[in-house]
Formats: structure tokens, sequence, C-alpha cells
């Protein structure tokens, strides 16, 4: 009776979820060759581009650009896009490049990337877009404003260096859409100034890290994703940090 | 009287192990998620010096064949890190592209042993699957 309660017992425990062996994994890389089963979904090329505007209407970032004054000088008639310009600098939480230019043509198009670095090492880089169209009978040939903000968010506020480009383009179009035509368009390209935040002093409030284990600047993307089917879900603005963590 | 011991024990004992089973799944799966080194033949059309994959309650780390390097590894070792403090748990797949990295101080002594002992074994291990990527080589992190 008590060996039957025993076994009994026994069987019970083999069967809770909580004592099921674990996968096999390959500690013994030549024991075995089995596949590491994992999926790397696919990445449309603009998933990771600026295409959501940073900023809603013409009011210009305080730290940025002022509004300039438009010389009234119509010696050259033909041309469409004025003071093109592209700006960089950090803010406490991201470093930015701004671009803008005031533009004729009842469409308005700027690009804008902004590239950081540390010490000339390549980090990571970010192009915002935006696109203004005015609907081509009520533009009456008035100059406008068009301007966007590319930013990388860091928490790393030392020790960075950015540089920017923009794309700046303006044209005449009947209506949006691909098959209309376009004319007029003109476009320039502008490269800011680089700027570089302050040099990283000692740090002396990390105790816990110690002097044998890594330190640096990392910059990534964090895109999720439905693991069954592959499909994007998100992806987060780049990221530069200087803390990380260590697994070894 | 031992049997009557017996009846009152035998059903305790098995009500404590179901109990405690759930504790067991937990634990399985609560702290460190296991992490693997691989390398594909062949590295995915994206902007990044390495890739972290985050699924299945593993975390991988896939690096570039042409940039098998310490400092790599490191520094994606380093962006793990990072991403696991941001998001211990995700609930979704997660794909880190590291676009780039600047090591200001190189791992050392037993961080840096331990590195360099996984790129050996990165080196040995057999050609494979690496996921979708192609085959292959990976390893599993001695200790996660």
């Amino acid at each position: 009776m008590l060996r039957s309660r025993i076994t009994l017992l026994a069987l019970v425990t083999l069967g809770v979820p909580g004592c099921e062996r674990t996968l096999p994994t390959a500690m013994d890389d030549s024991r075995s060759v089995q596949a590491l089963e994992f999926t790397v979904p696919t990445v449309p090329d603009d998933r990771l581009d600026g295409h959501t505007y940073e900023v809603l209407g013409e009011e210009l970032p305080a730290d940025g650009p002022q509004l300039l004054e438009i010389q009234d000088d119509y010696i050259r008639p033909l041309q469409q896009i004025f003071n093109p310009t592209t700006r960089v600098g950090f803010d406490d939480k991201y470093a930015w490049a701004l671009g803008l230019h005031y533009y004729i043509g009842n469409v308005g198009s700027i690009g804008t990337t902004v590239d950081v670095t540390h010490e000339s090492t390549y980090l990571g880089s970010y192009t915002a877009h935006k696109q203004d169209y005015t609907p081509f009978l009520l533009d009456l040939g008035t100059k406008k404003l068009i301007w966007v903000q590319a930013k990388v968010y860091t928490d790393k506020p030392c020790g960075l260096s950015v540089t920017g480009n923009s794309d700046h383009r303006a044209w005449w179009q009947f209506y949006q859409g691909r098959s209309s035509s376009e004319w007029g368009v003109a476009r320039r390209t502008t490269q800011a100034a680089p700027a570089s935040s302050d040099p990283c002093s000692n740090q002396t409030g990390q105790a816990e890290v110690s002097e044998t284990q890594p330190d640096g600047i990392t910059c990534y993307y964090r895109i999720t994703y439905v693991k069954s089917t592959g499909e994007i879900v998100s992806a987060e603005f780049l990221f530069c940090t200087g803390s990380g963590g260590v697994l070894m | 009287m031992s049997n009557r011991i017996g009846f009152t024990l035998m059903p305790m004992l098995a009500v404590a192990v179901l109990l405690a089973a759930p504790l067991a799944v937990r634990a399985q799966h609560s702290g460190a998620a296991p992490v693997f080194v691989a390398v594909p033949e062949t590295f995915p059309d994206l902007d990044a010096r390495a890739l972290i994959v985050r699924e299945g309650g593993r975390d991988i780390v896939v690096l570039d064949p042409a940039e098998v390097t310490t400092e790599a590894l490191a520094m994606s070792l380093f962006v793990l890190g990072s991403v696991r403090k941001r998001y211990p748990e995700p609930t979704e797949g997660e794909l880190i592209p590291i676009t780039g990295f600047a090591m200001t101080r190189a791992p050392s002594g037993e961080h840096l042993r331990r590195i360099v002992g996984t790129l050996k074994r990165l080196e040995r291990a057999p050609t494979t699957a690496v996921g979708n990527l192609g085959p292959g080589r990976w390893v599993r992190l001695v200790g996660r």
C-alpha cells in the first residue's frame, strides 16, 4: 500500500511542469550540430527613417535658427529655394540636426540627417523627412517655410560629436500623386558645421563597475515584431548610450 | 500507527510538490535568459555592425563574419545589458541593430579571458543552421 503511494507520488512529480527536463543545449559543441532557431525579420529600408513629422506648424524651436529676413530681390525670378540651412546641436536628451528653407512652389520637401560620432568613430545616423503640399489653385506664389528636426536620443551627455546635412527641394505639381507631372523642380543641399558635447570626465560614481569590465558608447535601434509572423510592430528612434551591462 | 502517519504525510508531501512546481517554473524563466553568440556565413542586409535578437526567452548576439572580434562581442554584450535594463521582459520579438560602437575601455582580466574563450569556442563550433540566416556557427555563453 505504501509502495503504491510512493509510486503514485513519483509519477505525479515527474508530470509536474516545473520538473520537466530543459531542452538540450550545445554546451559541448563537438557533440551536437543542433540548429539555433530564431528569426530575424525583414526590415524595409524606410522603416527606420523619420517619416513621421518632428514638429507641426511653423514655430521653430527656441534653440534653432530664428526666422530669417527674406530679401525681396527678384533679380532671380526663377529661384525657388531661399536661405537653405542646416544646423546641429545638443539638448539634454538628444543630439539634433535642424534643416530648413523658404521656397516658392506648391510642394516643398526636406530631408535632414544627423550623424553621431565619438572621436571620429561612427556611431549612427538618423534621417527625418517632411513634405508640405498646397493645392495648386490655392497657391499664390508666396514664399513658404518648411523645416524638420532629426534627433538621436542619448543618455550620454558627453564625448559625442554631431554633423548634419539636408536635402532641400521645391516644385510645382497640379495634384498629389505619382501620375501628376512635376515642373520647376529646384534642389539644394546644405551641410552643418559640426558640434561636440563636453568631453567626459572620469566617472566617480560607478563603484559597481570593475576596471576589468569593458566600457564604451553604443548606438542602436530597437525593433519589435510579432514572433509568429515576423511583422514589424514598432521601431524606436536611434538611441546612444554610455551605460551598458556586463554579462560575463 | 505508521500507516496512519504515512496517510497524513504523503498527501501533504504531494501538495507541497505541486505548490512548488510553479515556483520552479518561475525560477527557470526568471532572472537572466540564456545568451547565445552566433555568426552566420552571410550577415543580413541591415545597417548594423552586429545584431541582437530576443525571442523565445533567449537572447542571441549575431556577429558580422567580417568582424568577429573581442571588441564586437564585448560591445554587443554591453548593448544587451543596456537593453535588458530598459526592457527586462519583452513580450514581442526584439531585433536590436547595433549601428555603431566605440569602446572607451577594453575588457581585461577575467572578462577578457571569457570573451576570448567564447570566440575560440565559436571558431571551433560546427557549421549548422543559424536561425533564418542560413548556415553559420553558434555557441552558448558559459554560465548563461
